[in-house]
């Protein structure tokens, strides 16, 4: 039977994986996806805190967390369409209006 | 990187350690292909397979209608999505995309720090006692109907209140992403050298007539002032 660490240990990595490339990624497509990575790493230590613990709630919050990650991804692509027809360019290098 | 149940996954090899071995290299193999990746598009369809493996792993923790959930949320909507932003962004088979190097250099020590740090701290969770996974596997429909009852009983508030920010980010990303005809702005907020020697053939023939009239607008309207 996978342990309850198992679990841990691959949401940890998976999240790892998302920083790596949110550390990495300059293309405004590419940082969301690894956002929703990021994500499901959370989602997945939720559902085994739920499985193992025998109580629904941590499913609940996961539903929450699909929620408002399809808010995210829908809000973010539409910002990045936004972006490109502004800049002709997503590479967030090249948004730096903001920036001093 | 120190796995601390390396030993016990070669020592028993059950049904359901197996499963979890598949989907977590599904999971872990697609992730690093998103992460690494040069094209864009490859990258969007490994994310759905990657999202598979996570809903793999939600059947393995008695959680069927978060899988399904998973597939038709993630792999269904948010993949689908990503991947028609990415046509209306980028030349599809040629979305080369650059990495920062100095990124690179300073991304995987930290990335790799804290998966070292995080597994390090979950490897005592095996010990408490309450963290036991249910042996029988035929109480699905128990833990489907647990999660309906607690969404609409205890958690009516939050799951109304997501319904709702749902509703207004969509109705945001829809007012976004609309093109606005507006004659007061015809031209692009800014044109960088970058962007304006390199435009995209796939914006360009849709708008092509559009954005010759554009500058020759915004051309007589900057003279006199």
């Amino acid at each position: 039977m996978p342990q309850v660490s198992w679990y841990f240990s691959l949401s940890a990595v998976l999240f790892a994986i998302g920083l790596f490339g949110v550390f990495t990624r300059r293309n405004a497509i590419g940082i969301l996806m690894c956002i929703e990575l990021m994500l499901n790493a959370a989602n997945i230590n939720l559902v085994a805190f739920s499985a193992f613990r025998h109580q629904p709630a941590g499913q609940v919050f996961a539903v929450f967390v699909m929620a408002i990650a399809a808010a995210e991804a829908a809000v973010g692509l539409a910002i990045v369409v936004c972006l490109y027809r502004n800049f002709r360019s997503i590479n967030v290098d090249d948004v730096n209006l903001l920036k001093w | 990187m120190s796995v601390p149940d390396l030993s016990q996954i070669h020592i028993q090899i059950t049904p359901s350690g197996f499963a979890f071995a598949v989907f977590a290299a599904i999971t872990l193999v697609s992730a690093l292909m998103v992460v690494t990746l040069r094209n864009l598009f490859h990258c969007a369809l490994f994310l759905g397979m990657s999202f598979i493996g996570v809903a793999g792993l939600y059947v393995l923790l008695n959680a069927e209608f978060l899988a399904a959930a998973q597939v038709l949320i993630y792999v269904g909507a948010i993949t689908v999505l990503i991947m028609l932003a990415i046509m209306l962004t980028q030349r599809i088979m040629s979305a080369r995309t650059r990495r920062v190097v100095i990124g690179g250099y300073l991304g995987f020590p930290v990335a790799a720090g804290i998966a070292a740090a995080l597994i390090w701290g979950f490897s005592s969770a095996d010990a408490l006692s309450p963290l036991r996974l249910s042996q029988e596997r035929a109480d699905w429909a128990d833990w489907t109907s647990s999660l309906s009852v607690s969404l609409l009983a205890p958690y009516l508030l939050p799951f109304e209140l997501a319904s709702v920010v749902l509703l207004v980010a969509l109705v945001a990303a829809v007012v976004l992403a609309v093109e606005d005809r507006d004659p007061a702005h015809p031209e692009p907020l800014l044109q960088r050298g970058e962007g304006t020697e390199t435009p995209s053939p796939l914006m360009g023939e849709g708008r092509g007539e559009g954005d010759q009239d554009a500058p020759q607008s915004e051309g007589g309207g900057n003279a006199p002032g």
